[in-house]
């Protein structure tokens, strides 16, 4: 922004946040899901949702395929958005929107964006939703209920993470 | 001052998006290589190439010599194992997805007890089950068949022989012409039986012939409670015959005649689907190709050897077959 104009850093809308997560999983279909698609394809094609259920629950060793394909894809997809988030602040989605996460700290001092706003571990911690693993995956439920009834619209695990979704702003 | 300060920014933006795109490559090439390593891990652990909820109707081969265990020779695969068969069966019945299975027979058949554990695997499958003989489905293969709901065969297939036979090589007089001599020693008097190095006596005949009497008569009341057969039909099958497929159609072996796709059409009516058949094969991966071309013919080289040892030495009886 040319000028006198200052830089403020306020809350991301919830619209430009959701829109920036689609942009992202659209990127991850190809990148993480896409080689795994190829692991399964001849092997399950259920015409219902019921036999492709009951297959899995019968089958052991496509139960296990399926499990652990969905536990690796859980790593891949958290480490896209730990890392993305950690060096630049943003994910793909996140730059075509101009969101970013900073940490809380940093928001409320209203300082302006650095090159590197977060620490490696408020990445991993914005992110526990992600961690395909008992009990964090739960944050993916709890998550959008608490950041419903949040002031700044944070989720729960960016509360735990110290850190704020925002968009820049000028006067 | 300005420019300077905008080359760095532009430095800063290009090195921001090969740092992306780095991310995103490596990422995608970890996923590539997870992927290959659980697919590698999976096939590693089973054999058999069956498309899950591919189809309704799962046809499993019957083909070549029924073995307990898979057989094969550098220029020649003729057999089909009942380990192998055991497996297609468990996986077509434990995927909800198929409806039937049709048994896709082409076999003269083997080992008795092979053939009785595919027959037992067949009896006991909650599937709806279709045998299709095709150019022979003759003893232990006809035995798996006779489980099967429905038996369809072409007119010209040969089936039947119910029977089991046994046979030995007799060197006597030939070792008699050489001035060779066959000092026996045993631990048990019938130990030897069926030694091809001296002749059998009339007791041991009569042991040998009881067993293979026992072994027949088990054979011929399976097939007969199976087929649900007569007096009459047991009394023309009961000497080991093989029959065309009109004769056995007249003697109440077979239910129809047709091929593969009479039986998708039969399965299709008495089940009221629209049938696709998913083949079942044994899978061979390239890693597996390569080391069965490698080890299996110096495998097999010792295994005969061993064998010929074996028979020579220490168990001599021969082997029975139906």
């Amino acid at each position: 922004m040319a000028g006198n104009a200052k830089e403020y850093l306020i809350n991301a809308g919830l619209i430009k946040r959701l829109a920036a997560f689609v942009i992202d999983l659209f990127i991850l279909n190809f990148i993480a899901l896409q080689p795994f698609r190829s692991l399964f394809s001849g092997k399950i094609s259920s015409s219902s949702i019921q036999d492709l259920y009951n297959l899995v629950m019968s089958n052991n060793s496509v139960f296990q395929m399926l499990y652990l394909s969905s536990v690796f894809i859980g790593f891949i997809i958290l480490l896209y958005f730990v890392v993305m988030e950690w060096k630049t602040g943003q994910t793909i989605g996140k730059m075509i929107f101009g969101i970013y996460v900073v940490s809380t700290e940093e928001a409320k001092l209203k300082k302006k964006l650095g090159d590197r706003n977060l620490k490696f571990w408020q990445a991993i911690a914005e992110n526990m939703m992600l961690i395909p693993i008992f009990p964090f995956f739960l944050l993916i439920v709890i998550d959008p209920i608490y950041m419903v009834f949040s002031r700044e619209n944070q989720r729960l695990s960016e509360k735990i993470g110290k850190v704020m979704v925002v968009e820049k702003y000028y006067v | 001052m300005a420019r300077a300060s905008q080359n760095e920014k532009g430095k800063n933006g290009k090195g921001k998006w090969f740092f992306i795109i780095g991310v995103l490559l490596v990422l995608w090439l970890l996923s590539m290589i997870i992927a290959g390593v659980l697919s590698l891990v999976f096939s590693a652990g089973s054999d058999i190439s069956a498309p899950i909820g591919q189809g309704n109707i799962a046809v499993i081969p019957i083909k070549g010599e029924i073995t307990s265990e898979k057989t094969t020779t550098l220029f020649a695969q003729g057999s089909v194992s009942s380990e192998q068969t055991l497996k297609f069966i468990d996986t077509a019945n434990n995927d909800p997805s198929i409806k039937a299975i049709i048994f896709d027979i082409d076999s003269p058949g083997g080992s008795p007890v092979a053939s009785e554990d595919i027959m037992n695997a067949v009896k006991e499958s909650r599937k709806y089950k279709v045998a299709v003989i095709r150019d022979l489905g003759t003893s232990g293969a006809y035995w798996v068949a006779s489980a099967a709901d429905k038996i369809i065969a072409s007119r010209l297939s040969l089936t039947g022989s119910v029977g089991v036979y046994s046979s030995y090589l007799d060197f006597q007089g030939t070792m008699d012409k050489y001035g060779v001599t066959y000092q026996r020693l045993v631990g048990g008097k019938y130990k030897d039986i069926g030694t091809p190095f001296r002749n059998m006596t009339d007791e041991e005949r009569y042991i040998f012939q009881d067993k293979i009497d026992k072994v027949h008569s088990y054979f011929l009341s399976s097939v007969a409670e199976n087929r649900n057969l007569t007096q009459s039909q047991i009394a023309v099958i009961k000497d080991g015959e093989f029959f065309t497929g009109e004769e056995a159609m007249q003697y109440g072996l077979i239910d129809e005649y047709g091929n593969i796709n009479d039986a998708v059409k039969l399965i299709e009516q008495n089940l009221n689907i629209t049938g696709k058949t998913v083949e079942y094969k044994q899978k061979e991966g390239f890693l597996s190709s390569l080391m069965s071309t490698i080890s299996k013919p110096a495998f097999y080289v010792g295994q005969g050897i061993g064998y010929a040892m074996r028979d020579s030495s220490f168990q001599s009886a021969p082997n029975v077959r139906t």
